[in-house]
């Protein structure tokens, strides 16, 4: 990816009128690690979904990789051009596959082979959970699932809405093994947001701070 | 002058409503044109499941629906035009009625109630828990996962169950006929292909078309219409079992007014 993200003078409002974002600006460059922290309802993960063109702003515009996403088609502009990954906070399997559907439905819709996520699915210890849906899972797997999705996709841009919560012990330690493998890769663009950023995960990540509607860089941080 | 402001913003929210209907439309079409070897592999199972629950499933309900709309209506008309020999007219009015009419309208308000339903709910639910931005997100086009085997099973199910409406609608109007009056069979189903044409069987091909994208995609569009809360999701159910059943109800009348009037 030559170019990263540019986003710049987005606004965005809730359902309830409530004002989340207001001409909100942020640049990563290509191969670029930020952390957006915030307070629960600041709009951290709204955040994310519109410079990921999964939420269209009501002004503004963002590039990633050069190809823009709004105004446009948000991230179907991106489709067979560049590839993201983006771990939910909550949901963001399907209800009504099982995991294993849920891990390889990325690739075989892209003509890709899903002979690894068997593979992935035994290194988070998911194996045994395979063949079930969402629901009768419990949070920390479906989190897994979600890492482990973005795993077995390599994505040049990933998008993390927090992504250790419900995390803890070995299943933590995964987590960060993988983020921490994902950042090995220095073309690699990588967001996450969070309450409070983990430096560990992202080692050198620029911090940043969503505070009314506005993001701002955090003083002393990188 | 402010009727002429609420006027006008009416016109406007009809036209942006219209406008994203045709969008959706296209973007459904669309996918299904450019779904590539690798892509099909994908979406064929969620299309056959739509065909399994709107046709398969919907079959005993309709043919049921069918046979007793039959039955009623040649009831009926024996009892209006006891003087006038109705029993000449059984095949013909059944054809008239229920083939060109009755039969395309019933099925289509029973896949609203069954399948439109469904849809908008399912697409609702998949809204709230960020499904359909895991599929933007990880590139599988959801116009193609989502609304293409949607609108395709819908149309395809419609079809199928205007046939099915119609073949028991004719059944159950023959044992009527039968009992009434004794008419044999040869002389019911001479009077029925006598009646109909090839022309009719088109028209039929052509309502459930035009009916079955108006019902899945506002069912889609109701649907995908949710944003932040779980007490949407009836209210955009309601919104699109009236938008379909209107929409079916006006299409129906404009073919009417062209064909016969």
């Amino acid at each position: 990816m030559d170019e990263g993200l540019i986003a710049s003078g987005l606004a965005l409002s809730a359902p309830d009128g409530r004002v989340i974002l207001r001409d909100a600006s942020l640049e990563i460059p290509s191969g670029g690690r930020v952390w957006i922290e915030g307070p629960p309802g600041s709009g951290k993960r709204a955040l994310l979904k519109v410079i990921a063109g999964l939420l269209r702003p009501e002004q503004g515009e963002v590039r990633l990789g050069g190809i823009c996403l709004w105004p446009g088609d948000g991230a179907m502009a991106l489709r067979g051009r560049l590839r993201t990954g983006f771990a939910f906070a909550q949901g963001g399997l399907l209800s009504n596959q099982t995991l294993r559907d849920n891990l390889s439905l990325p690739l075989r819709f892209a003509g890709r082979s899903a002979v690894e996520v068997e593979g992935v699915l035994d290194r988070l210890g998911l194996s045994e959970m395979a063949d079930l849906r969402p629901h009768a899972l419990g949070a920390r797997a479906r989190k897994l699932a979600q890492l482990g999705r973005i795993e077995l996709l390599q994505p040049e841009a990933v998008f993390l809405s927090e992504p250790l919560e419900d995390l803890e012990g070995p299943d933590l330690a995964l987590a960060e093994a993988l983020i921490q493998g994902w950042s090995a890769d220095p073309a690699r663009l990588i967001v996450a947001a969070a309450e409070t950023a983990d430096a560990r995960v992202l080692p050198g990540a620029r911090r940043v701070r969503l505070e009314a509607g506005r993001i701002q860089p955090i003083e002393g941080a990188p | 002058m402010a009727w002429i402001e609420t006027l006008g913003a009416a016109v406007r929210h009809f036209l942006e409503y219209a406008g994203d209907l045709a969008h959706l439309a296209a973007k459904a079409v669309g996918g299904l044109l450019k779904l590539d070897g690798a892509r099909a592999r994908v979406v064929v199972p969620v299309l056959k499941a739509q065909l399994r629950f709107t046709g398969e499933n919907g079959v005993w309900l309709v043919a049921g629906a069918g046979g007793i709309l039959g039955a009623v209506t040649l009831l009926q008309a024996y009892a209006q035009l006891a003087g006038f020999g109705p029993g000449q007219y059984t095949g013909t009015l059944l054809s008239a009625v229920i083939l060109r009419e009755l039969g395309p309208v019933l099925a289509s308000v029973l896949v609203i109630g069954r399948s439109g339903t469904a849809i908008a709910a399912e697409l609702g639910t998949m809204r709230l828990g960020e499904e359909v931005e895991a599929l933007e997100a990880h590139g599988v086009d959801p116009s193609q996962y989502l609304l293409a085997p949607r609108l395709l099973g819908t149309i395809g199910s419609l079809f199928a169950l205007m046939i099915f409406l119609d073949a028991a609608a004719l059944l159950a109007g023959y044992a009527v006929s039968a009992a009434k009056l004794g008419t044999p069979w040869g002389v019911f189903w001479g009077q029925v292909r006598d009646a109909i044409g090839l022309q009719d069987f088109a028209l039929t091909g052509l309502k459930a078309v035009v009916f079955g994208t108006f019902i899945a995609v506002q069912s889609c569009y109701f649907g995908l219409s949710v944003k932040a809360s779980q007490t949407e999701i009836p209210q955009v159910v309601t919104r699109a079992v009236v938008a379909a059943l209107v929409s079916v109800f006006i299409a129906d009348g404009i073919f009417v007014a062209l064909l016969y009037g």
